[in-house]
């Protein structure tokens, strides 16, 4: 890396700064640039970890000017900023590396002005020709985004620069869709140009979740078969479609959240310890364990796959509607808003131990985490009275809303009885180190351009996820109403998923 | 975040027993919340922190400062005050507690313990406070008299410590301490890990001046740089040259790999360093500028200046703005090349900020002692310059 030549760096504060480049915003008209992508790169700005001369090029169809776009990010930045709203003197120089190029996305004469203008900022702002270009577009803008930045020979790097491009999820509505879209983009982008946002990867916690398992020397002699009974990974949200009934329609919680984010997580607890923390080595560890979760027959869907959809309800103080009666939601809809599902992992470590994973919309409140259930002790030598509520070993990290870790514990209540009581040891970010964490946003952007990909989704964790998800999909879309449990909104989820737990087991509440 | 609750302020109790005084207090505070697990009380420890003063009157200032640090870094806070003053042989001391709510407004909180010797009691604090240390945790020692470093109630800190934080802000080459602290940090075989605040107040200007070479294209700049100046903002009472300042230059040195070859005061606030690097002379200048706003001695600005082949100018500048914060400009300018600046708004540099930051870091700094090394040799050159004068 340039940067370990600069002897100035030695025990800096902040460790270095990634090459100059420019960041081009396809969609910067959209929401997401302006809820999320300004104002994380105003924030790396503010805590200096971008380049000098670092430029952000937005590009959509509406027309715009350089000071539009200004004025546009800068409410963006005020109201959306978590480090808050910028200084005039911040404000003035970040606006002063921020363009705007108007052109259609299939427009190669808008591409050539785009190219034109970066050749301007690699000129006076020395951006050095690097580029990366976010897709902040609907899924169906992709393909031709791609096609004609290839076209317009943006894609290549000039010698001794680099270019790269940040794709957001949904990465395909199927495996074959999937597949389509990866085997399109390899025709354009090599590999490693090509980073796949996933945003729950960025938490701090699940970046926790490495360092938990093999920083510590206590946790990895217990780490398998012998010692855990099973795990629970639960991504749980209070709001409904919130407006998106359309796209939801579309998707559903597998293809939201569990084909993804929670196979994702599911991987960082059960993977072997990588050989470094090199992109390729976590992600090669992670594949490798995906690869080992045993796929479901159709035959087995009903058994270890449970899918549901809220009814009207109370959340949050308040009455809310039922799935089929939001917006742009059909009043037959069989769309599911939650899914649990069981997988089990065919290896030395996992064999036996069921992964459990649950996701779901309207549910009692927003949290996620991961729960690891250690067995009961062999011997139950302090079961004498039912006052004795102590339950097995539990570790569970928090991934949200506060990030944390608490292991559960038996011990014994005062006096002179033996009489055990369950008492938690937590350990929370927000607490023990009172500092602001990163914004998911701003860790991925920069470690794009620091080039770093572990944190994103590589094509074959992509096709995997979807591999083992095609057969419940399939079997759901098959099976019309038949196996569609309701839950009522604010609940959490239907009965039926407590029947996937098997005997002696249940869902937590969070 | 930060607000700050004392539940039971300076609380007399016996040294013997103050742990289980401490004890006592996390029960009535708990119980003082009477009410669901949410609300009770939560206890956090990451760290030691020790103080040591010499002036009463500190005691609050300091307690503020703790106060501060523990919502980045819960400890247990032992502020120490010897009354050299005084002659008789008495130890005293009081418990306290910080408590600030955290993100999900839980009250979080930490004990601060303070100590009071006078006569002989002093020459045995260390026996005294060793006890209270919470084992198995880092132990921070900021000890606010430059002047007691070679007295034995200090000496015995040091195998108990992992850290000495000290502070050298005020100190010009004339003064004898400036390098009487430098060869103490550096000649001593010591445990413990030494570290000056004045070297932490020049994080952010280490920082933002080693972005300005981040670029691959900028880096072999430092390798052509003929001058630099560095200002600070005058000091018109002061006579001699700001160590801080002095520091800065011999972090360039070292990091460069620069030879001394002589060092002149130009004048009671200026001075002139020469160095060899390889196959070219680098002048530095340190000189004073006035700037509204700064506190006196600070860094005002720094430029740094390539003049062959083409000429390239880097400068980082600092200046107060309309609220709280300072506006620092990193500045690139190639000629015929790229020009930029950005401006960047970071709050000023108090205690409690530079502490925190402080407390982050373990082990020696090599930077620092290379630095601190550098800027002894300087100060030295400067010596022997006043005296042929």
């Amino acid at each position: 890396m340039a940067n370990d030549l600069n002897p100035l760096r030695a025990e800096a504060h902040v460790e270095r700064t990634p090459d100059p480049c420019t960041v081009v915003i396809f969609g910067a008209s959209g929401d997401l640039a302006k809820r999320k992508l300004v104002p994380a790169l105003f924030n790396l700005a503010r805590e200096r970890r971008l380049p000098g001369g670092f430029s952000i090029v937005g590009y959509s169809r509406s027309p715009m000017s350089d000071e539009d776009l200004r004025a546009l990010m800068y409410e963006a930045v005020v109201r959306f900023s978590s480090s808050g709203p910028p200084t005039a003197a911040e404000w003035e120089s970040f606006a002063a590396g921020m363009f705007y190029c108007q052109g259609g996305y299939d427009d190669v004469a808008g591409y050539a002005r785009l190219k034109a203008r970066l050749a301007a900022i690699d000129a006076e702002r020395g951006t050095s020709g690097n580029r990366i270009f976010y897709l902040s577009t609907p899924p169906s803008l992709i393909g031709p985004i791609m096609d004609t930045l290839g076209a317009s020979e943006l894609a290549r790097s000039a010698p001794g620069s680099w270019t790269r491009i940040i794709i957001e999820k949904p990465l395909g509505y199927d495996l074959h869709t999937a597949q389509e879209l990866n085997a399109h983009i390899s025709r354009i982008f090599d590999e490693n140009q090509v980073y796949r946002i996933d945003h729950y990867r960025a938490k701090e916690t699940v970046q926790n979740i490495v360092a938990m398992r093999f920083a510590n020397g206590i946790f990895e002699p217990v780490w398998n078969r012998r010692y855990i009974d099973h795990v629970q990974i639960t991504a749980a949200e209070a709001v409904g479609v919130e407006g998106r009934g359309g796209y939801y329609e579309g998707s559903g919680a597998v293809r939201d959240m569990l084909q993804n984010h929670l196979l994702q997580l599911l991987a960082l607890v059960a993977m072997e310890p990588p050989t470094s923390l090199e992109a390729n080595a976590i992600r090669d560890e992670a594949i490798k364990v995906a690869k080992a979760i045993r796929p479901l027959a159709a035959s087995e869907v009903d058994t270890h796959a449970v899918r549901g959809q809220y009814t009207a309800g109370w959340v949050g103080g308040k009455a809310v509607p039922g799935y089929r009666e939001e917006e742009g939601v059909s009043p037959t809809s069989t769309t599911e808003t939650y899914a649990a599902i069981r997988f089990g992992i065919d290896n030395w470590r996992w064999a036996g131990v069921p992964f459990f994973l649950r996701s779901g919309k309207r549910m009692t409140k927003r949290a996620a985490e991961i729960a690891v259930q250690f067995r009961q002790v062999p011997m139950r030598l302090f079961t004498t009275t039912e006052a004795d509520l102590h339950e097995p070993n539990l570790l569970v990290m928090k991934i949200q809303p506060d990030e944390g870790l608490t292991l559960r514990l038996a011990a014994k209540l005062p006096g002179h009885a033996i009489h055990l009581r369950s008492v938690n040891m937590e350990f929370r970010y927000g607490t023990s180190f009172g500092v602001r964490s990163s914004e998911a946003y701003e860790r991925l952007l920069l470690d794009c351009m620091f080039g770093d990909a572990t944190l994103f989704t590589r094509r074959d964790m992509v096709e995997t996820g979807w591999a083992l998800m095609m057969p419940i999909l399939n079997h759901w879309a098959a099976s019309g109403e038949h196996n569609l449990h309701f839950y009522e909104a604010g609940t959490w989820g239907p009965e039926a998923a407590n029947q996937l737990m098997g005997e002696g087991r249940a869902w937590r509440r969070l | 975040m930060g607000i700050v609750e004392d539940i039971e302020r300076r609380r007399p109790v016996d040294v013997a027993a103050i742990e289980r005084e401490l004890t006592e207090l996390w029960k009535a505070a708990a119980e003082a919340k009477d009410g669901a697990a949410t609300d009770a009380v939560m206890r956090v420890c990451l760290l030691n922190l020790l103080v040591f003063i010499t002036d009463e009157a500190r005691f609050g200032e300091v307690s503020e400062v703790v106060a501060k640090v523990t919502e980045s870094a819960p400890c247990r806070a032992i502020i120490m005050h010897a009354d050299l003053s005084r002659t008789a042989t008495e130890t005293h001391a009081w418990i306290a507690s910080h408590c600030h709510l955290d993100d999900q407004m839980r009250q979080v909180c930490c004990e601060e313990i303070r100590v009071a010797a006078s006569g002989s009691a002093i020459r045995y604090l260390a026996r005294t406070v060793a006890p209270l240390i919470a084992p198995d945790l880092p132990v921070f020692l900021w000890w606010q008299d430059l002047q007691t470093l070679q007295e034995k109630y200090f000496l015995d800190f040091l195998p108990e410590v992992d850290r000495v934080i000290v502070d050298s802000r005020g100190l010009t080459h004339r003064d004898a301490q400036a390098a009487q602290l430098a060869r103490f940090v550096l000649e001593a075989r010591h445990r413990a890990a030494f570290s000056d605040l004045n070297w932490t107040r020049l994080t952010r200007w280490r920082d933002l001046i080693a972005g300005l070479f981040d670029a691959p294209d900028l880096t072999h700049y430092l390798h052509q740089l003929t001058r630099v100046t560095i200002f600070y903002a005058r000091d018109e009472e002061a006579s001699g040259i700001p160590l801080q300042a002095l520091l800065l230059a011999g972090f360039f040195a070292a990091q460069l790999g620069w030879t001394l070859k002589d060092a002149y005061q130009v004048n009671r606030h200026q001075a002139e360093l020469r160095f060899r690097a390889r196959q070219r002379r680098v002048t530095v200048t340190i000189e004073p500028q006035v700037v509204q706003g700064l506190p006196q001695r600070q860094l005002s600005e720094v430029v740094l200046l390539a003049e062959r082949p083409d000429m390239a100018r880097f400068s980082v500048t600092c200046h107060p703005s309309d609220g709280a914060d300072w506006l620092y400009t990193p500045a690139v300018e190639i000629s015929g090349g790229a020009r930029y600046h950005t401006t960047i708004a970071l709050p000023q540099l108090t205690e409690a900020r530079l502490m925190s930051r402080e407390v982050e870091i373990f082990g020696r700094s090599k930077p620092y002692e290379r630095a601190l090394r550098m800027a002894l040799d300087i100060i030295t050159e400067l010596e022997l310059d006043a005296q042929f004068d």
